[in-house]
């Protein structure tokens, strides 16, 4: 039946990479590579709770992915997993062919809050991974100004966070993630606390920092049209017990816009992903 | 010229109209009266009661001995040393407190083993340690310095703990992702973060600082505000000793102020 609809799914198994492969047809090395990982905690009882059941799954150089579901389904776990701020229960993750057994410098993060420091000017703190990482200050403090070009704060340089609106802090935070040049950026809900339209204005701008950059991105949400709109692949994501549901391509050419034609062609997709959480819950509801 | 001229006389009317200015001179004019309202209810008190001026001195005797005060030398010379010793107690009993909390915040195992004793400790009287402070280290400087450190310690060990550990996870997140180190997390997140405390402990210890060195000098000390007050009680100088108390008050109240001045330029972002 999936067969005959346009939307192609990639079920997600140990097998997902090379499925990539074949469907993408590009032989793309992994930037990220995650074997069988599974995350489980103890609770006060100290019963043990899964959250995260066995995943596997690559991410392509230059790809953007995004992982969606309600909350409780592991995959802020996930990316945390990821970013090496988590450690896996089991399995592996490898970065650039590397195993990840800490934060790694290859990765930028981005969180929900923009977490800048309000003693520090918008530049000192898009700055902040130049100083973590004594990187060479003249050539990084060159690039942070780019980058504040870049999504159009230039002017904002010398002022406090205070000072910003909540997209334009937003704004900042990515510049931070993106200051050190990482492989990767990792963002969690980076828009959650936007208001809807400042949002819109951020999708939009984040596309096209992905596309100028050519990072690989991976980003969580739960919001299905921003995920669906800006993901080459959705990773779909059910809470009890968390795991991954599907992996859903998205076969929509770049860029995209927040336009009828384009919307029209990804509103396949976002039907596709509300029946996969209805199935979900009605199975439950069940239960 | 005459453009500058007319830009300086602009800027000099809108300070004037500014309502900053007129919150000031309000708020100025509002403690001048109060003030003015409590010396003329205690000159009346004193002198419609026909109480003994040497038992409690009006308004009128007290200003005087304070003029007299001002312009005494041996005055002055004991208002630095009261002033030396506690700042000097403040300096030390603070830098070890942040230096302690700094490692306490740090170490679940460090803090299971200090904090009952810094508690007990704290539970202590310590003013009642004065008497044996001042036999350990003598009359003089040391004493009252550590008599001061002893009593601002743990009010700020608790504030720098509390300021250490007030740090949002996700900035912390932020840092570690950026592949922080432990000391790097603290020196770009955690002691920034906890100034603010340190500033709230700070504007409370200044006036346990002068509390502490007037006790020390009481016990037993060759110079200082408290050395003369107690010369004054054992001449029954009660006009100078009000004087001197006025003195000590204006002495916390300016280290208040000066410590506020300095938070809001360094902690600048916080309200």
């Amino acid at each position: 039946m999936l067969q005959s609809s346009p939307i192609r799914v990639v079920h997600p198994s140990i097998e997902t990479s090379a499925q990539n492969k074949h469907v993408t047809g590009v032989d793309n090395p992994s930037v990220i590579s995650a074997k069988s990982i599974r995350k489980t905690y103890l609770d006060r009882a100290g019963r043990e709770i899964e959250a995260l059941q066995g995943l596997s799954l690559d991410i392509q150089a230059g790809e953007f992915v995004a992982i969606v579901g309600p909350s409780g389904c592991g995959k802020t776990t996930l990316l945390k997993m990821l970013s090496g701020l988590v450690e896996p229960s089991s399995g592996v993750i490898y970065l650039d062919g590397r195993a990840v057994t800490g934060p790694s410098t290859d990765v930028g993060m981005v969180f929900q809050h923009a977490t800048l420091l309000p003693w520090r000017t918008v530049l000192r703190n898009v700055e902040i991974p130049i100083d973590v990482q004594r990187l060479d200050r003249q050539r990084g403090r060159k690039r942070a100004l780019e980058l504040l070009d870049m999504v159009g704060l230039a002017s904002f340089a010398d002022r406090y966070p205070s000072e910003l609106s909540g997209g334009m802090q937003q704004r900042v935070g990515i510049c931070r993630a993106l200051v050190h040049d990482p492989r990767v950026l990792l963002m969690d809900e980076p828009f959650g606390a936007l208001d809807a339209m400042t949002r819109d204005d951020l999708t939009l701008e984040l596309q096209r920092i992905w596309m100028e950059s050519g990072k690989s991105i991976v980003f969580v949400t739960h919001s299905i049209s921003e995920a669906v709109f800006l993901a080459d692949r959705v990773i779909v994501m059910c809470p009890r017990p968390s795991r991954v549901v599907e992996i859903l391509r998205i076969d929509v050419g770049r860029p995209r816009l927040l336009n009828k034609v384009s919307r029209s062609a990804l509103m396949d997709y976002e039907d596709h992903i509300r029946g996969l959480f209805n199935v979900m819950e009605i199975k439950r509801n069940d239960s | 010229m005459t453009v500058r001229g007319s830009e300086q006389r602009a800027r000099l009317a809108a300070f004037i109209q500014s309502p900053r200015l007129a919150r000031t001179i309000g708020a100025v004019g509002i403690v001048t009266v109060v003030g003015l309202f409590g010396i003329t209810f205690w000159a009346l008190v004193v002198h419609l009661s026909g109480v003994d001026q040497r038992l409690f001195p009006g308004p009128l005797a007290v200003g005087t001995a304070m003029m007299d005060l001002l312009i005494s030398e041996r005055f002055w010379s004991n208002f630095l040393v009261t002033t030396q010793e506690a700042v000097t107690g403040l300096s030390v009993g603070c830098l070890a407190a942040i230096l302690v909390g700094i490692v306490v915040a740090n170490s679940r195992a460090v803090e299971i083993v200090f904090m009952p004793y810094a508690v007990a400790l704290q539970s202590m009287p310590k003013m009642a340690l004065a008497p044996l402070i001042v036999v350990w280290f003598g009359f003089g400087f040391s004493s009252k310095v550590i008599l001061v450190a002893t009593l601002v310690f743990f009010p700020m060990l608790v504030n720098v703990i509390a300021g250490l550990r007030s740090s949002p996870s996700e900035e912390v997140q932020m840092l570690r992702a950026s592949g922080a180190s432990r000391l790097q997390l603290l020196y770009f997140l955690q002691f920034p973060n906890a100034l603010s405390f340190i500033f709230a402990a700070l504007e409370a210890c200044v006036v346990l600082g002068v509390i502490g060195a007037i006790i020390g000098e009481y016990v037993g000390a060759e110079g200082g505000i408290g050395y003369q007050m107690l010369q004054y009680y054992k001449q029954f100088r009660t006009a100078e000793f009000f004087a001197l108390m006025i003195v000590l008050a204006a002495l916390g109240f300016g280290q208040y102020l000066l410590v506020g001045a300095v938070r809001r330029r360094v902690v600048f972002w916080s309200r």
